[in-house]
């Protein structure tokens, strides 16, 4: 195992800047007529937001590679859960339960 | 009690980095339980807004962006300030540990706060879960639901920012009485992680219970 490289000063307050920017960019978006695009755009700029979070602030970025697989797991687990609901309740014809 | 000394590596762990290591591991195991405990609710909300897509943009619409924006913000910087403090006791800074923690207690208090602001407008409302709800001004299935899933969701992440501050003072106070050092610093890294894991969970419930309508 090598040496842990530890995060600079300025790579957690760049990510800080990068989070706000991302977080105004949420807030903007809000403002315009997405109709059902909302959710996923909405959805997707939390997920970039997300993974810098886990990249620097959990320090993701120092640890050995098999950390990363749990946090991987666990989203794809969510994301076939979250995304299997919506098409099962989304496909359903009126009438037929 | 001498439970975070340098010393203290445990037999079954061949040196102290392997055993920061299984700590570390085993910490990422536990948030993500925690994420798949929260996936429930996501679950939910995602089978009732597409069934009730109108009705939950109406029921968003009624809410208050500006404190939902305002909280957003708070755990932002308060997720900066809890790695600041790890990177500050890595480095053998007591202060700027004590003074980092302190500032993310704070940050903490002040989330809950405004999420109690909220939930005394939502009360007034009668925009309340299940059959407490009783608003007058959006009504059916979809209204009651989209209530229900914003305390269920709102109020499991309220216990977890309890649960982190409960966390972050013991750590604190370890740190005040030494018994946290750049040693052996992963105690804190992986308390300020579960914060850090409050802070994600938050990014998602803002967007969904706030600005997608």
């Amino acid at each position: 195992m090598s040496g842990p490289r530890h995060i600079s000063l300025a790579a957690y307050l760049w990510t800080f800047a990068a989070l706000v920017a991302l977080a105004g960019l949420s807030l903007a978006l809000s403002f315009v007529e997405l109709g059902p695009w909302s959710v996923p755009i909405a959805l997707m700029i939390a997920v970039v937001k997300m993974i810098l979070v886990a990249l620097v602030f959990m320090h993701l970025l120092e640890q050995p590679g098999a950390n990363r697989l749990v946090p991987l797991a666990a989203i794809a687990l969510l994301v076939l859960l979250v995304g299997l609901m919506a098409v099962d309740v989304g496909t359903r014809v009126p009438g037929r339960g | 009690m001498r439970a975070f000394e340098v010393a203290d590596v445990a037999d079954h762990f061949a040196d102290l980095r392997t055993q920061q290591h299984a700590a570390r591991l085993g910490m990422w195991v536990f948030l993500a339980s925690e994420l798949l405990l929260f996936a429930g609710l996501f679950a939910v909300y995602a089978a009732y807004r597409v069934r009730y897509d109108d009705t939950f943009v109406a029921a968003i619409a009624r809410g208050s962006r500006l404190w939902g924006t305002v909280n957003t913000f708070v755990l932002l910087t308060s997720s900066l300030s809890a790695a600041l403090a790890v990177r500050a006791l890595r480095l053998g800074a007591r202060g700027g540990t004590v003074l980092g923690l302190g500032a993310t207690i704070a940050l903490g208090l002040a989330f809950l706060a405004v999420k109690g602001v909220e939930y005394a407008q939502h009360i007034a409302e009668g925009m309340l879960p299940a059959r407490m709800f009783s608003s007058a001004t959006i009504a059916g299935p979809g209204a009651v639901a989209h209530a229900t899933i914003y305390w269920f969701a709102t109020g499991l992440h309220a216990v977890h920012v309890v649960a982190g501050l409960a966390l972050l003072t013991w750590l604190l106070i370890l740190v005040l009485r030494r018994r946290l050092t750049a040693a052996n610093p992963v105690a804190l890294e992986n308390g300020a992680m579960y914060w850090h894991l409050v802070d994600v969970i938050w990014l998602f419930l803002w967007p969904l219970l706030y600005l997608a309508r």
